[in-house]
């Protein structure tokens, strides 16, 4: 329902307007260091990659349709699961997770007008996209990743794999990686530094919880991989010894060192979902979250103990007893975070009154997957089992029912959330629980006969196996499945997209929201607030006499912040009001150093030594004029 | 309503509450596997290093570590019960001292279990 | 205005004592350092991982390093701290050619410190190569590290000298004050690396 909005009102908003529009068309794109611009294109480059990681699942669970099949040789079913773990969790999970979800949303739900660091928020994407493209050169020039994601050594080292493949997996991710650091510092800068004022950390939504969680799991997380990349890549490149016994070296080193980097990763893919949904369940409960201060507690203890659990990966390679005990006790506990948050999901959903629109479908969903999921996990932490499982299908469908089931069900159901609040229209609700429905039942099917054929013995990363082991019959349903699990997905971004053009105007808040993005228009404005908010509990939108502070305020001119290009920053504890600070504008210098490091890397992996050196120059000295402009004020 | 402002000792107890037990987990862990791991390699073999009786000595030092950050956070717990939505600083610390005593305990059960684990295993012996 | 404007060094200096919180630009370097800190543990963890596989250390008849000139070294280095907590403290009172000067001083030791170790690590090439063996791969790499960070803190103070040029503003006062801490973080990591390197010797 339209309301007259009041002549002086008006005027700021023009203002607000005028000062935060960036220039249109392609050029607006490509200098865009708007957080909800960056969110978008990170949404739109992950779910490309999204459809090359669903190819290739489709294309190995055709492999395994039937035994001895030749859909696939050897060599060409290494490279398709190993690119297809990649693919799925550096180039789509986690850039979905924090690149398009985190960027897009955290400012608003903290109540800023952008992240805190906006060119580097740029940077961020375009680094992200060359290091895709680097990667998916390497798969369509036949040197596609092909030693597993893991790439343990030997396999991955020069004598084994002596071709490019996995120089592209090294310095894929090394580039990657870049991109990923750069966001997480980007995050946990913005939600220390720029919630609007009242907003002290016990008044914060869960979801800033969960993302401000990942990224200090990202910031201390990938230094291990870095380092276990740059060490393989030493060795195979120049001939440096790290991993080889002969030498001195230890192939155990690198599962250390890839471990200590690996099981914080897995955390780091399932905590965005957790922040979701927590974010979901409130609103559709209709009731605030049971037990917040735990469950705020649980999302910031499973990333901090996941540092402490790495060796339960190890269980099966001859480590000493004692060590093994260290991990055990550790992996056996940090079930009950996750145990804590699913309780308080839980009792929310049955003490509240909830609505099973698509985008909750979706969390319960989420919620059997994980309970599946985890339960299967905890089982690995008894190591006797895990040294009968490891390696065998069982694993594969623990992963698949946490990381698929846990992890991408939430991303989906945000997905359906928010895509009123960004694209201004409503989705067909009946085709977003059909959606719901094939994918659910697709993935179970996929999925859940994994755990019988890993009990019954087939090993994991085999390209075929023999008829007559009681495997095939499985593997059929599984394929089935996948195909549904496809056709479920294909479902939801035809929805989406149809819903685009032609889905109902979806107002200010089609949910009754309970974070401050349901406040401001759909879609929102460049400035996204024109008043900073007030805000005294971490359920803003259910605070009335606060959002009608807010109006009076808007109408007085207070915080609105109109003279210039600015948003406040406050404390980190209490975020009492601290500074007022200028943003930057549109800039090409993100783009142009994303390119030098492209090329960087281009060079370092067509072995052309003094020339990356030389663009690694050059990308310092873009990085130099970037700084040099200074945000204006007024 | 009025809520009385929180003390210089419950601002800053409340931090060792919430870090004290996960610090001690750290050094638990870091120095743990560190000697279970080297005690048992070729180097650790030579220097004599005993994996069982650091498990031990860890489980003692880091024990009391963490059960002294439960005690205070418990302390400031009791000190600062508000509401949920009591405004900063009183709310945001008796928050944090909810925090402390549910981390405190779970990472207690972490440091008892593997240092109780370790006696039941004999040395160097490959899981 | 917005507080970053704030380009005379008494408008410098009054934004500075009015800021309760740290800017968010030292946020980012902190947390920068976070992440390459965590790298620099990482290799030196790496390094005592493959000390304790080996029996004999260094390997293959390599000799330990001698302490005396590589301490007296980081001794000089880590110095360096000094002017630059000076620089820090100047910038954020206002005044920026003392800044100037103190990062000069610095850079000047800098500098020099680094050609000697460029000059240490070619003779020690002469020696033993990184392909040899773990242990000079290791070691290679635990130097090489440590050095392309000092490398990175010159060009950063070349950077400031560049740009204090133009002046001293409330941004340009966050930057030096950020460096000096990069610097403050350089040298505790050089600490660590020379400890680590000389721990062969003991």
């Amino acid at each position: 329902m339209a309301v007259a909005i009041p002549p002086a009102i008006e005027r700021r908003l023009d203002r607000l307007e005028r000062i935060w529009e960036e220039p249109s068309g392609l050029v607006g794109w490509l200098t865009t260091t708007n957080h909800k611009r960056i969110g978008l294109l990170f949404l739109f480059t992950t779910l490309l990659f999204f459809l090359a990681g669903g190819v290739e699942a489709l294309l190995i669970r055709t492999q395994l349709l039937a035994p001895e099949k030749g859909v696939l040789g050897p060599d060409a079913f290494n490279q398709m699961f190993s690119t297809h773990g990649v693919t799925m969790i550096f180039f789509v999970v986690v850039p979905m997770s924090i690149g398009a979800f985190g960027n897009y949303l955290v400012p608003l739900m903290v109540g800023a007008r952008d992240m805190a660091f906006p060119r580097m928020n740029a940077f961020s994407f375009w680094v992200f996209l060359c290091s895709g493209v680097f990667l998916y050169t390497g798969v369509f020039a036949g040197h596609a990743p092909n030693a597993g994601w893991f790439n343990y050594v030997p396999l991955a080292s020069k004598e084994f794999d002596p071709g490019p493949n996995v120089d592209f997996y090294a310095l894929a991710l090394l580039f990657s990686g870049i991109s990923t650091t750069a966001t997480s510092i980007n995050l946990i800068v913005t939600i220390f530094k720029l919630r609007a004022p009242g907003m002290s950390i016990n008044r914060m939504p869960l979801f800033c919880f969960a993302f401000l969680a990942v990224s200090f799991a990202l910031v201390f997380a990938l230094p291990p991989l870095n380092v276990a990349l740059v060490l393989l890549e030493l060795e195979r490149l120049a001939g440096f010894h790290f991993y080889d016994v002969g030498s001195g070296g230890s192939a155990l080193l690198w599962q250390h060192l890839f471990w200590i980097f690996g099981h914080p990763e897995v955390y780091i893919i399932i905590l965005p979902a957790f922040g979701i949904a927590t974010s979901i369940i409130p609103t559709f409960a209709r009731r605030r979250m049971v037990a917040f201060p735990l469950v705020a507690l649980a999302e910031i203890l499973v990333a901090f103990i996941g540092f402490g659990v790495w060796a339960h990966h190890m269980f099966a390679v001859g480590l000493t007893q004692l060590t093994t005990i260290y991990f055990a006790a550790a992996s056996l506990v940090i079930v009950i975070p996750s145990g804590i948050q699913l309780f308080a999901w839980i009792t929310t959903l049955v003490t509240g009154r909830p609505r099973f629109k698509t985008p909750l479908l979706w969390i319960v969903g989420f919620i059997v997957f994980f309970i599946v999921g985890g339960l299967s996990g905890i089982m690995f932490a008894a190591i006797p089992f895990d040294q009968q499982m490891t390696d065998t299908y069982f694993v594969v469908a623990h992963f698949h029912f946490v990381i698929f089931g846990a992890a991408m069900f939430p991303l989906v159901g945000g997905l359906y959330y928010w895509f009123p609040k960004v694209s201004g229209r409503l989705f067909d609700e009946r085709l977003g629980k059909l959606s719901f429905w094939l994918t659910f039942v697709g993935a179970t099917v996929t999925f859940f006969p994994m755990h019988i054929v890993g009990l019954l013995g087939m090993p994991r990363r085999q390209y075929t196996y023999p008829g007559g082991l009681g495997w095939t019959g499985y593997n059929l349903a599984e394929t089935i499945g996948s195909y549904v699990l496809g056709a479920g997905l294909l479902l939801v971004v035809v929805n989406l997209a149809v819903s685009l053009r032609c889905g109902a105007p979806a107002g200010d808040d089609p949910w009754e929201g309970d974070t401050l993005e349901w406040s401001i228009p759909s879609p929102p404005p460049e400035y996204n607030y024109a008043v900073i908010p007030t805000v005294s509990s971490p359920y803003p939108m259910w605070d009335r006499e606060d959002r009608e502070l807010d109006e009076r305020r808007l109408a007085a001119g207070e915080m609105t912040l109109e003279r210039g290009h600015e948003t406040p920053t406050s404390s980190v504890e209490d975020a009492n009001l601290d500074e007022i600070v200028a943003m930057p504008s549109a800039s090409w210098a993100p783009l142009l150093t994303a390119l030098m490091l492209a090329a960087l890397f281009a060079m370092l992996v067509t072995r052309h030594w003094v020339a990356a050196g030389g663009f690694f120059g050059l990308a310092f000295a873009v990085v130099g004029v970037w700084h040099w402009n200074e945000p204006e004020g007024a | 309503m009025n809520f009385s402002r929180p003390s210089r000792f419950d601002q800053v107890a409340v931090w060792f509450g919430v870090v004290g037990a996960p610090l001690a987990f750290v050094g638990f862990q870091f120095v743990g596997v560190g000697s279970a791991d080297g005690g048992c390699s070729p180097a650790g073999m030579r220097w004599g290093i005993d994996p069982n009786l650091w498990s031990l000595a860890l489980m003692a030092a880091c024990g009391a570590v963490a059960v002294a950050a439960i005690a205070t956070a418990v302390l400031v717990w009791v000190r600062t019960r508000v509401e949920e939505d009591a405004p900063p600083p009183l709310g945001r610390i008796h928050f944090l001292a909810t925090i402390g005593i549910v981390v405190g305990i779970l990472f207690l059960f972490i440091i008892l279990m593997a240092g109780l684990g370790s006696t039941v295993v004999e040395e160097c012996v490959q899981s | 205005m917005s507080a970053m404007d704030a380009s005379s060094p008494a408008a410098v200096a009054s934004t500075d004592r009015r800021q309760g919180a740290w800017p968010n630009g030292f946020w980012g370097l902190l947390l920068l350092l976070a992440t390459e800190g965590a790298l620099l543990m990482v290799l030196y963890a790496t390094y005592f991982y493959l000390r304790t596989r080996a029996v004999e250390w260094p390997l293959g008849g390599i000799e330990a390093p001698d302490p005396v000139v590589p301490l007296i070294l980081t001794a000089t280095l880590v110095a360096t701290s000094l002017p630059m907590a000076l620089a820090s403290g100047a910038a954020r009172r206002g005044r920026a050619r003392a800044a100037w000067i103190a990062i000069l001083v610095a850079l000047f030791v800098q500098a020099g410190y680094f050609a000697f170790e460029m000059h240490s690590f070619a003779s020690d090439l002469d020696t033993f190569q990184p392909d040899d063996n773990a242990y000079a791969s290791i070691y290679y790499t635990v130097l090489g590290a440590d050095h392309f960070h000092v490398f990175v803190g010159m060009l950063l103070n070349l950077w400031l000298l560049a740009r204090l040029l133009g002046g001293l503003t409330s941004y340009r006062a966050v930057g030096v004050r950020a460096v000096s801490w990069y610097w403050h973080f350089a040298n505790l990591m050089t600490l660590f690396t020379i400890g680590t390197i000389l721990s062969a010797a003991v």
